[in-house]
């Protein structure tokens, strides 16, 4: 093969890449858009990906607080852009706060939507209480853009278990290794 | 010569059918959107707002669970 086909082949590939990466980021868009005009929070809050200015909020913020959890939402973040168009990310930012951040992924056919990770920010913010939701219904709104089945938080916490069901989610677990809560999207 | 035309032409090509697939998926993703309850009531989310509630989700001590 020549080196011209070479370099517009690789040229041809990289925009589609663009593409792929361009039409998820729409749909997480309209995801965040749909939950922001319609969700009952009535604090005012914004939506987004987590960029730069979130991970800045979190390197320098919420690692000098007692945290729950011992993920870097850093390295998290770059391994999930890399390995994955369809991706779900979010950070919950009020004003300048920001007060929560939540990743997931989806199945290979896009039929099952996992929640990987949901933190909220480590001290008192003005949406303590509503992070949780807000990442939930971001989820569903998501995986209704996406076509997807099911939806799976994955290694929920025992306190939220029972709140879950409420909302249609069965808890279930995988030869011990693994729990979740799971929900059949209609 | 012709070989970079047929690259180009195909490149093309692609692109429209891609876009057609964007285009299509995107508005039944919007139907069901625009369809979809909210499973949350003013009952559930006064339940959420706990502060005995951990606010995470996930195995708080490994990176996330790959599979």
């Amino acid at each position: 093969m020549s080196d011209l086909i070479q370099v517009k082949l690789q040229r041809f590939s990289s925009l589609k890449r663009n593409e792929t990466e361009e039409r998820y980021a729409c749909f997480r868009q309209l995801a965040y858009q749909h939950v922001t005009d319609n969700f009952l929070v009535t604090s005012r809050f914004k939506l987004d990906g987590i960029g730069s200015s979130a991970l800045q909020a979190f390197a320098q913020v919420w690692k000098t607080h007692g945290r729950l959890v011992q993920w870097d939402w850093l390295i998290e973040t770059m391994h999930w852009k890399k390995k994955q168009h369809a991706r779900l990310e979010l950070a919950i930012w009020h004003g300048m706060h920001l007060c929560g951040l939540m990743l997931g992924s989806t199945s290979k056919r896009k039929k099952i939507l996992y929640i990987r990770g949901i933190e909220g920010a480590p001290y008192k913010h003005p949406l303590k209480g509503s992070v949780v939701p807000i990442c939930i219904e971001v989820a569903e709104a998501y995986a209704a853009l996406l076509g997807s089945e099911e939806i799976h938080i994955l290694s929920p916490h025992p306190k939220l278990v029972p709140l879950y069901t409420k909302l249609g989610y069965n808890f279930k677990t995988r030869l011990l290794l693994y729990s979740y809560s799971v929900k059949i999207v209609d | 010569m012709r070989t970079t035309t047929y690259t180009t032409s195909y490149a093309v090509a692609k692109e429209d059918k891609t876009s057609h697939v964007i285009v299509r998926s995107k508005d039944a993703g919007l139907a069901r959107l625009n369809t979809r309850l909210s499973s949350f009531t003013p009952e559930i989310l006064a339940e959420f707002n706990n502060d005995d509630l951990p606010e995470m989700s996930g195995n708080p001590k490994k990176r996330f669970v790959f599979f």
